[in-house]
């Protein structure tokens, strides 16, 4: 195996130490601070929570898809996507808070609640404690379960001998990936229903799971291309990896920016057109007061801007342009899962400096332990048998 | 070679047996420079003939008015619009595979892309029949389109009905110059092939002057990818808009927002088995087993079997959320699709998309060329359904029992559905005779031989 793809320096030392340390720290100042208003605290931690998840969740689909199309473009971007979604099982120990929190969070697990609302008695054979518990437990069990395995074989694939056992690996993984992908389509979608739809449990759109799974895949693409500039920046894989595949990023980017775009006007558009009560509850108080101008900056910062200036290919193969793009949806994306979670409760904008320490406490943990992940094994994965394609790989 | 590798890691090459870039022109020339076979002559006939029934069930129509067709109270939508939608699904696979797949670099769609992109087009053409034809006075029809005229009238521009005229005009068109630009240099090597005056004088004229120099290519290459762009979103939009027909009104078992999507996925799941059926005859009856080869249609199983799970995830989701609304329309619309008087559409519906392409899980059954050809009938059969159980169960159950009904088609729904298929296949088997149907110069680019370094020593 070639040593020389190993994580050294500021990103494999001091970062991931300080990361943890900081996020520790901010993690618990966002419970002190917040536990005066127990709703309030545990929407913030909601919405931190199932932002970084949702990189976690789209880096896995990613992997997944990778195998399951063949891909081979994609082998020398994929050992960040591997190293990332191998952090679920940290996501799952920070699930805790929100049982923890299900009480000021979820209107249906309240007996009195239910007592006097018909339609939470209707749904309650769904709607409830332990089922959530257990639904969640199952969510856990399915990513854990693909995330190790394709990470661990994708690992393993390194120290192979010969190109036979490397090939036998990838044959695995590739057969794995139609079953992965169902089941990982189910999860994503239920959990979606779960954890954010349920807020305002009236409420229910079929393509609730697709919305949340497009952003996931978005942002997930974009966490890949700023965190190998960021490599690159620190000479790690710079000459590996190239224009070429950041070209090839950012067209999967723009893919997905008009992918969610295509959903979230759907899921908008229907509501809108047929104005039936128990649809547009929902919107209703996301489109007045401050609600309503962040419709707009989404529309904006998560459609329009995006659209018009990465369109072109050297917009793309900038990474100027390219890493702009990409800081811009991953805020967007932690607006648009603001905008699905806080207008629930909140007719303000609710930014509080418990959002800001949930989003470092979480993000640090899980920064940490992505990076420890990272040093521990080479950047890329050195024995795909599609390696050399990647390598070689010019888009026209 | 090591057995006990899964071979499938290895990219295996898209063209077997051999063939040298003369040969492949001989191969997809030789259909249209031949004499055409006893068997083309019958199925023209045949289509001919189902051609005029079509024209004729149309021209009893417009004499007599709607009320020919099965329509009534409740229903007042029936096989006609499960037609227009059911081609425009099937005029799905072409611009999927010709734009979405091309941005995707995924070379192998190169064998088959001329001949779905053809499917398309004509599939457009008989989906646009339908909706000519509903609006009863037939000769009222171009008011579909914005033309402001001395009564001051305009049509309803927040009907989706009338962004379908638009959306399925786009597409047509796109897809049109799409499959046009794709042909140009092929017509070109027919015009160079052609022994007779006529023949070089047509597809020179087609082929607009075409001398395959790098610059030509090079402004083409061009073309092509700024055309594989525009068309791409369209590949989307043309469903959703199709989708929007049913997902803006009020109706439970329509009013869902997963339908856009929904549509799009069961749109390309219906394109791929319609291009797997006549794509399985056609490699057999034209010797093209080594330009589409096992590995194409292995990928076009797959293909049918992600959409049809895509399709399944919709009917699931739709079922769950009707459950958890807690709405009793809602739940009743869908506790009638299943156990009401339309179960058996359901349930063909059901068995035909979901449950048929799950034998594609297994490369055995992927390799199985009958099988694969059952099932895209299967899947053909499936689709109809689906738009069918869509249309006419939300329909017939309204709000109030006093206004049920049971939808039955008559004689001119049903032979007016059977005559659409002739109107597709003469113009199939008219486009078999005179056009390549395999991009010639594409597929020659996939070769090993186009690489310019190919016969450097390695």
């Amino acid at each position: 195996m070639d040593k020389t793809h190993r994580l050294t320096g500021f990103l494999a030392d001091k970062l991931p130490k300080w990361s943890l340390i900081i996020g520790i720290i901010a993690l618990a100042l966002g419970f002190l601070l917040g536990h005066s208003n127990d709703q309030s605290m545990y929407l913030s931690y909601l919405t931190a929570y199932t932002f970084f998840i949702s990189i976690v969740l789209g880096c896995m689909f990613l992997v997944i898809v990778q195998h399951l199309a063949r891909g081979g473009w994609g082998v020398v971007v994929r050992r960040v996507p591997e190293q990332m979604m191998a952090t679920i099982p940290t996501f799952a120990l920070l699930f805790i808070p929100i049982l923890f929190g299900m009480h000021s969070l979820y209107e249906w697990t309240h007996a009195s609640a239910v007592a006097h609302d018909h339609l939470l008695q209707m749904k309650a054979p769904y709607l409830n404690v332990p089922f959530f518990v257990i639904r969640n437990i199952i969510y856990f069990a399915v990513w854990i379960g693909i995330a190790r395995y394709y990470n661990r074989k994708s690992l393993a694939q390194d120290y192979v001998a010969s190109d036979d056992e490397a090939e036998q690996i990838t044959a695995g993984m590739q057969k794995r990936s139609a079953i992965s992908i169902l089941l990982y389509a189910l999860t994503v979608s239920f959990a979606t229903f779960d954890w954010m739809m349920s807020l305002k449990p009236h409420w229910f759109s079929t393509v609730f799971g697709v919305y949340y799974f497009a952003g996931a895949v978005m942002t997930a693409l974009c966490f890949i291309s700023l965190t190998y500039m960021i490599l690159g920046r620190h000479k790690h894989l710079d000459t590996v990896v190239t224009k070429e595949h950041y070209h090839d990023l950012g067209k999967l980017i723009y893919g997905f920016v008009i992918f969610w775009t295509y959903i979230a006007f759907s899921q908008f558009f229907l509501t809108w057109y047929a104005n039936i009560p128990e649809f547009v509850q929902w919107y209703l108080p996301r489109s007045v007061g401050p609600w309503r101008t962040m419709a707009s900056v989404l529309v904006w910062g998560h459609f329009l801007i995006p659209l018009f200036v990465f369109m072109s290919r050297h917009a793309k193969r900038n990474l100027k342009v390219h890493s702009g793009i990409a800081i811009l949806l991953l805020v967007m994306q932690y607006l648009d899962i603001q905008f699905l979670i806080k207008p629930n409760f909140f007719t303000d904008i609710h930014f509080t400096l418990v959002d800001v320490a949930f989003l470092i406490g979480i993000g640090g943990i899980v920064l940490n332990r992505f990076l420890v992940r990272l040093k521990q094994e080479s950047l890329m994965p050195v024995n795909d048998p599609y390696l050399q394609e990647s390598l070689d790989l010019e888009v026209y | 070679m090591n057995t006990t590798v899964d071979l499938e890691v290895k990219r295996r090459p898209l063209v077997t047996g051999n063939q040298t870039f003369e040969s492949i022109s001989d191969i997809v020339c030789k259909p249209v420079e031949a004499t055409p076979p006893k068997w083309w002559h019958i199925a023209l006939l045949g289509s001919i003939t189902l051609l005029a029934l079509l024209m004729s069930m149309i021209g009893y129509l417009v004499w007599e008015g709607i009320g020919v067709w099965g329509l009534n109270n409740p229903v007042g939508w029936g096989w006609a619009i499960v037609n227009f939608v059911f081609w425009v699904g099937i005029g799905h696979a072409g611009t999927l595979i010709s734009a979405i797949l091309f941005l995707f670099r995924q070379k192998w769609r190169t064998s088959i892309n001329r001949f779905a992109e053809a499917m398309t087009v004509f599939a457009v053409i008989c989906a646009l029949v339908f909706p000519g034809i509903h609006v009863g006075r037939i000769w009222m029809a171009y008011f579909m389109f914005p033309i402001p005229n001395s009564m001051a009238m305009w049509p309803n521009f927040r009907s989706a009905l009338l962004w379908d005229v638009f959306a399925v005009g786009t597409y047509f068109t796109v897809s049109l110059l799409f499959w046009y630009v794709g042909l140009l240099p092929d017509l070109a090597t027919l015009r160079d092939r052609a022994k007779t005056k006529t023949k070089k004088i047509v597809y020179g004229l087609f082929a607009l002057g075409w001398r395959g120099s790098s610059r030509q290519w090079h402004h083409y290459e061009k073309a092509y990818m700024i055309l594989a762009a525009i068309a791409t979103p369209l590949v989307l939009s043309v469903h959703s808009i199709v989708s929007f027909d049913f997902a803006t009104s009020q109706l439970p078992g329509w009013h869902t927002t997963i339908f856009p999507p929904y549509f799009v996925a069961g749109a390309v799941f219906s394109g791929f088995a319609m291009v797997l059926t006549l794509l399985l005859i056609a490699r057999q009856i034209f010797n093209m087993k080594e330009l589409v080869t096992m590995r194409h249609l292995e990928n076009m199983c797959k293909f049918i079997l992600a959409t049809g799970m895509m399709v399944g995830y919709a009917y699931a989701m739709e079922f769950f959320m009707a459950w958890y609304s807690g709405n009793p329309y809602e739940q009743f619309a869908f506790t009638n699709r299943a156990f009401g008087n339309y179960a058996w559409a359901y349930w063909i519906m059901v068995s035909c998309n979901v449950l048929s392409p799950q034998f594609f899980w297994f490369k055995r059954f992927r390799n199985n060329i009958k099988l694969m050809w059952v099932i895209s009938i299967f899947v053909n059969i499936g689709m109809w359904f689906e738009r069918f159980v869509i249309t006419v169960t939300s329909l017939s159950r309204d709000f109030l029992p006093s206004s049920w009904g049971y939808y039955s088609p008559t004689f001119v729904d049903v032979c007016t559905f059977i005559g659409s298929f002739g109107l597709f296949f003469t113009l199939f088997l008219l486009f078999l005779k005179f056009l390549p149907m395999v991009a010639i110069s594409e597929v020659k680019g996939v070769m090993p031989e186009a690489n310019p370094h190919h016969k450097e020593a390695h």
